[in-house]
């Protein structure tokens, strides 16, 4: 149809109502080492602001980009969006909080060069900013606690659906459009993980390639954190209900049982909120050099008292969800 | 200002023509009653019916123009339907099936949309309960529409009169209509119009799963058949959107 050259690969950036962060990200895939007609950039701005509209269209006058908004709508939706929009057989998926380096289109190609088949798709890398790597908690969530990315533990070998990860995963678009896109229920969280699980079926395979890579630069604060547990416990338990008919998936997602946890948890939850923030305010005020205080006994305190918040939180957005949920189904049979 | 003699003056004409199943379940009757509660449009249903069973009386019972007893392809009985008609009458064709559900004020709330972007080839999204072929007719929430390359053949289409001369009669040789979404936008191409899917009037189709009164295999065998014989987009290709319009926010 269109007579104009096919790029050879999609960059789908979805923003909201992050404007700094956003120009970052979007001028980070301006210098890509890649000719700049074998690329198109697609930003799709799920309901920002008009102040923020206004700046990522004038960026436009910078960064050949196509811009499509729609009021908003969630990740999901967004992401369907973009992958409609896109023209190239590659799609990679983009947040806007990461800055990509020069190579990371580049690299994406080599891969799937190198795992051409449809259902094989690549996780790039995603490095903390060295500005973040010394916040307590930006360093937690993407080390030993995990909540955020976690390389640790990533095997060189092909990988599951649960490394199925949104915001920086490529895939060939057409395997999508036949086996399957974002579902648009989930506003926040577990879009991509969900999206994986379906494609298992139709064979997906990850695999992790670090040679490309971004940069998350967004600094999340404990309150910011705990709300994304929160959002994401409610995504989990969309999830599950979704395949009630699957035993083992709540056990995968660490959300079996939570009954019994969460009436072991649930009278001490403000405590155990109110300690992790105060922790975690309180080893900003450290001073840096040696003390009398143990530092790392001080962290080990710490980790344990975001990993018990945290747990907290999600359990807490997980229970909230599934009471909505029965509580639809009953005014459902009662109408 | 409206000028007080149009106010109550119909948009124009619109045919809706369709293929009902008498002897299984089906929503003809109450599709019927929903498109014909058009404000804005003359709305006139033509409908066949395929099956045994012969007339009730029932609601389609002056709707109905044709019966037919025996197994009879679809393409077939809607240019039948058609070829009774004068398509130049009326401004707008909906083809549909007889399984589907849609929202409240639909011929209003979609030719709205329609005129205003000037698709000559339509149909609405798919809800997410929905049975759903092709992923990409599935409702984009925050969209009020998408100009496209591709508008599936069922299970509702909408043509506009520029589109007569290129579309219709429908081509015999894809019997059931599949592989014609994909000759479609080709010759839309050609002609210089706009194909687009309306997300925000998004229709239901889970009363009946696709393809179980007839033969899939038979049916993808022939589109191959069909394709052979004529150019065609590929799903990548079809599957894309040139432009689309957000939701208008109240």
């Amino acid at each position: 149809m269109s007579k104009a050259a096919c790029p050879l690969i999609a960059a789908i950036l979805t923003t909201y109502n992050r404007p700094n962060l956003f120009t970052k990200a979007v001028l980070s895939l301006a210098c890509q080492t890649l000719n700049q007609e074998d690329y198109e950039i697609i930003v799709v701005d799920d309901g920002s602001d008009k102040e923020t509209q206004d700046l990522v269209i004038s960026l436009k006058a910078i960064v050949d980009f196509k811009y499509v908004y729609q009021p908003n709508s969630g990740l999901a939706s967004a992401k369907n969006h973009g992958l409609f929009h896109a023209r190239a057989p590659i799609v990679l998926f983009l947040d806007d909080d990461d800055v990509s380096s020069p190579n990371l289109l580049e690299q994406h190609l080599v891969a799937h060069a190198h795992y051409p088949d449809p259902n094989f798709s690549i996780l790039s890398h995603t490095w903390l900013s060295e500005e973040l790597m010394v916040d307590p908690l930006m360093n937690f969530v993407t080390s030993n606690g995990g909540h955020l990315f976690s390389y640790n533990s990533i095997s060189t070998g092909l990988l599951d659906y649960t490394y199925f990860w949104g915001g920086r995963t490529s895939c060939k678009r057409d395997y999508l459009l036949s086996h399957g896109v974002f579902n648009p229920v989930f506003k926040f969280g577990f879009e991509d993980i969900e999206l994986g699980y379906r494609l298992r079926n139709a064979g997906l395979h990850v695999v992790y390639w670090k040679a490309a890579s971004n940069t998350m630069i967004r600094k999340i604060s404990i309150d910011g954190f705990l709300n994304r547990c929160y959002r994401q416990g409610q995504s989990a338990s969309i999830f599950i209900s979704l395949y009630p008919q699957d035993r083992i998936l709540p056990k995968q997602l660490y959300l079996d049982q939570v009954d019994v946890e969460w009436s072991r948890l649930s009278p001490n939850v403000a405590s155990v909120i109110s300690a992790c923030c105060h922790l975690d305010e309180m080893i900003r005020y450290l001073p840096k050099e040696a003390s009398l205080i143990n530092s790392q006994y001080y962290l080990q305190c710490l980790h344990y008292s975001y990993s018990r918040a945290f747990r907290a939180e999600t359990i807490r957005g997980y229970i909230d969800s599934l009471t909505k949920q029965s509580q639809g189904q009953h005014s459902a049979t009662q109408a | 200002m409206t000028d007080p003699a149009n106010i109550h003056k119909p948009k124009g004409k619109v045919l809706v023509v369709g293929v009902y199943l008498a002897d299984k379940p089906n929503l003809a009757a109450p599709l019927t009653t929903s498109l014909l509660q058009s404000k804005e449009w003359t709305v006139s249903c033509h409908w066949a019916r395929l099956g045994s069973r012969g007339s009730n009386g029932g609601p389609l019972e002056h709707q109905t123009m044709l019966s037919i007893s025996k197994r009879t392809e679809k393409s077939v009985i809607i240019n039948q339907l058609l070829s009774r008609i004068d398509p130049s009458d009326y401004d707008y064709i909906f083809m549909v099936d007889d399984d589907i559900t849609i929202p409240d004020q639909f011929i209003d709330d979609y030719l709205e949309i329609v005129s205003r972007r000037a698709y000559s080839l339509s149909q609405p999204a798919r809800t997410h309960s929905s049975y759903i072929d092709h992923y990409f007719v599935a409702q984009l929430l925050g969209v009020e529409s998408r100009r496209t390359n591709f508008v599936e053949i069922g299970p509702i289409v909408c043509f506009h009169r520029s589109s007569y001369p290129v579309l219709l009669p429908l081509d015999e040789e894809a019997p059931m209509g599949w592989g014609l979404d994909f000759v479609w936008p080709i010759s839309m191409e050609q002609s210089e119009l706009t194909l687009g899917i309306v997300d925000q009037c998004p229709v239901e189709h889970s009363f009946r799963k696709p393809v179980q009164y007839y033969d899939y295999a038979t049916s993808d065998a022939r589109m191959h058949t069909f394709f052979q014989a004529r150019p065609h987009l590929t799903y990548a290709q079809s599957f894309m959107i040139h432009e689309s319009y957000p939701v208008a926010l109240t």
